[in-house]
């Protein structure tokens, strides 16, 4: 593994040649081993080892960035030469003076502790473990059925020509499961994953949710108030982000660009945005710009009171950053944290009981292509359950559930109490409780 | 390539020195650029420098896999003595082997080398393209301009003596424009792409092609209405309209649900899955195409292969590790995102192949249904066959011809259900180019067909 210090001078000095005086170098590297067992078979082991280095120059009042994953000396001038050549492309922009950040801002500490390192015997011991468990617990458990885990370690570190210097180091394990269930003729399949103690995993829950699948009938076409699964609402979440991000807002991709201060959202919605979310080791208290981070309101019972900045779009806002700045490959991108909707104190049965006669969808699919960020118009793949007499009944699957996000945020009558996060290892994460919408439309094949 | 023969050799014994009797070492030396321009001028412009190495041992029908983006001498030996490690089976000594290098034909011809070519020259072009974008209507409010390049050289080396590399050089230019009208706003995308290089945008489309019809589909599309959801029959156009048979078959024949027996298709080799009009194919062999490639990531010559021919089950795609499981060889089927992923089993150029109906029969003979001219992406759950897939660009019809303009609908279906239900199919095959993912990573494919009509379908939409 290469020297930080050595890194750093060959940097400098290379800088020194090219006659850049502004830079900034973010160095990560990380390990990871993961596995796979189909059925009682351990079918694959991996190890990794990761490195890698972004470097940003300021030059007349330009940037450029370039990436590598290959850290050594000898990339350095041709990622330097990159980044220049890049810089030169750009257009000068008055209402954004590229920088360096110095020190002197008043960083956040992390409060999670450094998450949970496995080795690879535990790795090994958790999957056949579970894999023993979930064919033990229903004799419809199927061939093909899966586990997987990981776990790993990183670290980065920030340098810039005006003498700041940033750390950061995170931990995280992780197992998920992909149970089979075959009745019959009638296959079905759930996924469960959970971050962090591996070693206490239960996954039985995968089990629970494939067999709840079996027998699932069809559906008939209209309209229906529908209960969304956390897991589902994530999904939701995750895709319309965007909207949040004041870059998208003023490049006119979200409504949201002039409607700080108005109802966005139903009165039962609160949406945070924590990059210091207890016990999440991807905590992160410093972003992308290098600036500090901090916890915000974006709703506040429906009112929208801020939209998310990195440094440039701030500026060309005319307000100030909010910390949200992603470094990306290609330079500073604006992600949310840990963003999610604050529950009630109302249960599920609560919940299901206003919804009456309606729809429990508890999995979704294919976001990507089913939903528009900017428009919000969304049509997905979905299954679940009937809502009938305000219990849960027979499942149903084989329709879509439409709508438009920006309105359903409007439309929801209620937000449960079972908070839950979408599991992942990434600085941004979406979390949300049960959520009742009235009526979204239901295409079926009745 | 970053590290010398010698030392591959070495990797591979210190894999081979616990029992495991296959190694394979795979090195890779890529360059991404990336250029994007928001409202004609340049928002960002990335380099992205992706070099590593994956050394990969089987001991039966298990695998261990190590890799290290450092290829310095210790940590590629480090990585293989950590798959030795984890093999650990002293049961056996490894064969002695030597490794002979063997050149393969590459049918890509690439005239100008997109990573060398100048940035501001890129620039012009992608200006180019988002000009023709915003002329095209006073509609149109933002448009982002796309230019991707990739120059990535392989290595593959085994334990079998191969030792083989290719240069793999691909150029996408995207454009996204957005129509407003009201508070409203819609998108329209186009984003060709092929094995190339920058003579692709006198060859096969030119940025004012580009920009154009992204701007159409957001104009169509802010005009279009809402459908009512149901279950109808659909005509779905060619080009990226193939995606329908990307996901709702594709990924149900790859090895990588096929060895586990978790396809739909599994053992149903010679039986009749879909219509008798139904032949697909995928085929790496197309030159210049998006989804071609000489070797795959294990170093087997890509093949074309008649997955499906006249409905009956022909052929599934095979990686080497899942072969053995299957008891098949390998169809150089085996991709990888880059060296940090596992690579498995994935389509290349996957389309239904032409048929003998004419266009205008297929939508005269449909009363009341959809005409998808334009289709986004989809996904499938290859345990059950349930796949989805986005209309970007549709219209009704009615008394067999193609009416007014509808936005927002969706089909879904079961892929097994939907292969007997493409009851015509028509003669102008054409691609489209998409970014697949998998457990491998994402990785280029062309998806393609021509015109073709579905029975009935679930349309889902407001």
């Amino acid at each position: 593994m290469i020297d930080r210090e050595a890194l750093r001078n060959a940097v400098q000095k290379e800088c020194a040649r090219l006659g850049v005086e502004d830079w900034e170098i973010v160095f990560s590297s990380g390990t990871s081993i993961s596995a796979e067992m189909v059925d009682e078979e351990l079918v694959e082991f991996s190890s990794a080892t990761e490195t890698g280095i972004s470097a940003r120059l300021v030059v007349d009042g330009r940037e450029g960035v370039a990436t590598s994953q290959r850290v050594d000396l000898s990339i350095i001038s041709d990622l330097l030469a990159r980044a220049l050549e890049n810089s030169r492309v750009k257009d000068v922009d008055s209402s954004y003076i590229p920088e360096i950040h110095g020190p002197g801002d008043a960083y956040p500490e992390k409060t999670c502790g450094r998450g949970y390192l496995s080795s690879a015997a535990e790795i090994r011991d958790v999957l056949a473990r579970t894999q023993r468990t979930l064919f033990s617990s229903d004799g419809r458990v199927s061939k093909g059925t899966s586990s997987s885990a990981a776990t790993g370690s990183g670290e980065s570190y920030v340098e810039n020509s005006k003498g700041l210097s940033l750390y950061d180091s995170w931990a995280s394990s992780y197992v998920s499961s992909s149970v089979i269930v075959k009745d019959g003729e009638d296959v079905k399949n759930a996924f469960h994953a959970i971050e962090g103690d591996i070693c206490k995993a239960d996954m039985r829950p995968a089990v629970d949710k494939a067999l709840k699948r079996l027998s699932a009938g069809t559906l008939a076409s209209g309209p229906r108030p529908v209960i969304f699964t956390p897991d589902c609402f994530n999904m939701f979440l995750s895709t319309f982000s965007s909207a949040f991000s004041g870059k998208n807002a003023l490049l006119g991709l979200s409504p949201y660009g002039d409607k700080v201060g108005d109802m966005v959202a139903s009165p039962c919605v609160t949406l945070i945005d924590d990059p210091l979310y207890p016990d999440y080791p991807a905590q992160r208290t410093f972003d992308g710009d290098a600036y500090a981070t901090y916890t915000k309101t974006v709703i506040e019972d429906g009112v929208l009171k801020t939209l998310l900045y990195n440094r440039q779009w701030a500026l060309k806002a005319g307000c100030r950053t909010t910390g949200n700045a992603l470094s990306t490959a290609a330079g500073s991108a604006i992600f949310p944290y840990s963003f999610y909707i604050v529950p009630s104190s109302s249960s599920f049965d609560e919940l299901a009981a206003k919804a009456g006669e309606g729809l429990y969808i508890t999995a979704m699919k294919g976001f990507h292509a089913g939903a528009d960020a900017v428009s919000g118009d969304f049509s997905i793949e979905s299954s679940g359950f009937i809502i009938s007499h305000g219990k849960v009944e027979e499942p149903v699957q084989g329709f879509t559930v439409a709508g438009n996000f920006f309105q359903m945020l409007k439309d929801i009558q209620a937000v449960g109490d079972d908070l839950e996060f979408d599991v992942t290892l990434s600085s941004f994460r979406t979390g949300s409780p049960s959520v009742l919408v009235s009526g979204l439309s239901i295409a079926g094949k009745q | 390539m970053l590290i010398d023969e010698a030392l591959v050799k070495e990797a591979l014994d210190t894999a081979l020195s616990s029992g495991a009797d296959f190694a394979e070492v795979f090195i890779e030396d890529t360059l991404n650029n990336t250029l994007q321009l928001i409202d004609e001028k340049v928002d960002t412009v990335s380099s992205v420098f992706i070099s590593g190495i994956g050394i990969r041992a089987y001991l039966g029908l298990r695998s261990v896999s190590a890799t290290s983006s450092d290829l310095s001498r210790d940590a590629v030996l480090a990585a293989a003595g950590n798959v030795a490690s984890i093999i650990a089976d002293g049961r056996r000594t490894a064969a002695e082997f030597r490794l002979c290098e063997r050149l393969n034909t590459n049918v890509h011809r690439i005239e100008v080398v997109p990573s060398s070519y100048p940035v501001k020259e890129k620039v012009e072009i992608a200006r180019r393209m988002s000009a023709a974008a915003r002329g095209y209507s006073n509609m149109i409010g933002q448009v982002t301009g796309t230019i991707q390049d990739v120059d990535r050289r392989i290595l593959v080396a085994n334990s079998e003596g191969l030792l083989t590399t290719d240069r793999q050089i691909r150029i996408r230019a995207a454009c996204s424009a957005v129509a407003v009208k009201g508070a409203e706003s819609q998108t329209g995308f186009d984003g060709p792409g092929r094995r190339m290089g920058m003579e692709f945008f006198d060859l096969v489309a030119s940025p004012e092609d580009i920009g154009r019809e992204a701007a159409r589909q957001a104009v169509v599309n802010i005009e279009a209405g809402y459908m009512d959801s149901g279950v109808y029959p659909v005509a779905i156009e060619n080009g990226f309209g193939g995606v329908i048979f990307h996901e709702s078959c594709g990924h149900s024949l790859e090895a990588t649900s096929v060895a586990y027996g978790t396809s739909e298709f599994c053992g149903r080799k010679g039986q009749l899955i879909a219509n008798e009009k139904v032949t697909a194919i995928d085929d790496g062999t197309i030159p210049n195409a998006w989804g071609s490639i000489n070797i795959d990531d294990e170093g087997t010559p890509t093949q074309r292969k008649v997955l499906i021919e006249k409905g009956v089950l022909k052929r599934y795609m095979v990686d080497r590790f899942n072969g053995r499981r299957m008891n098949e060889p390998s169809s150089g089927s085996a991709r990888r995102q880059s060296y940090a992923y596992t690579p498995t089993s994935r389509m290349t150029n996957t389309f239904i192949a032409a048929g003998e109906d004419r266009n205008e029969d297929i939508i005269a003979s449909i009363d009341r249904g959809l005409y998808c001219a334009k289709m986004g992406g989809g996904s499938v759950n290859p345990v059950t066959g349930e796949f989805n897939f986005a209309v970007t660009e549709a219209y009704m019809i009615e008394d067999g011809r193609i009416t007014r303009a509808v936005r927002g609908a969706s089909l879904i279906g079961r892929g097994s259900e939907i292969l007997h239900d493409i009851d015509m199919v028509g003669t102008d095959m054409r691609t489209g180019q998409g970014m697949c993912g998998s457990s491998s990573g994402s990785v280029p494919t062309d998806v393609g067909q021509p015109l073709i009509r579905v029975r009935k379908i679930i349309v889902g939409g407001r």
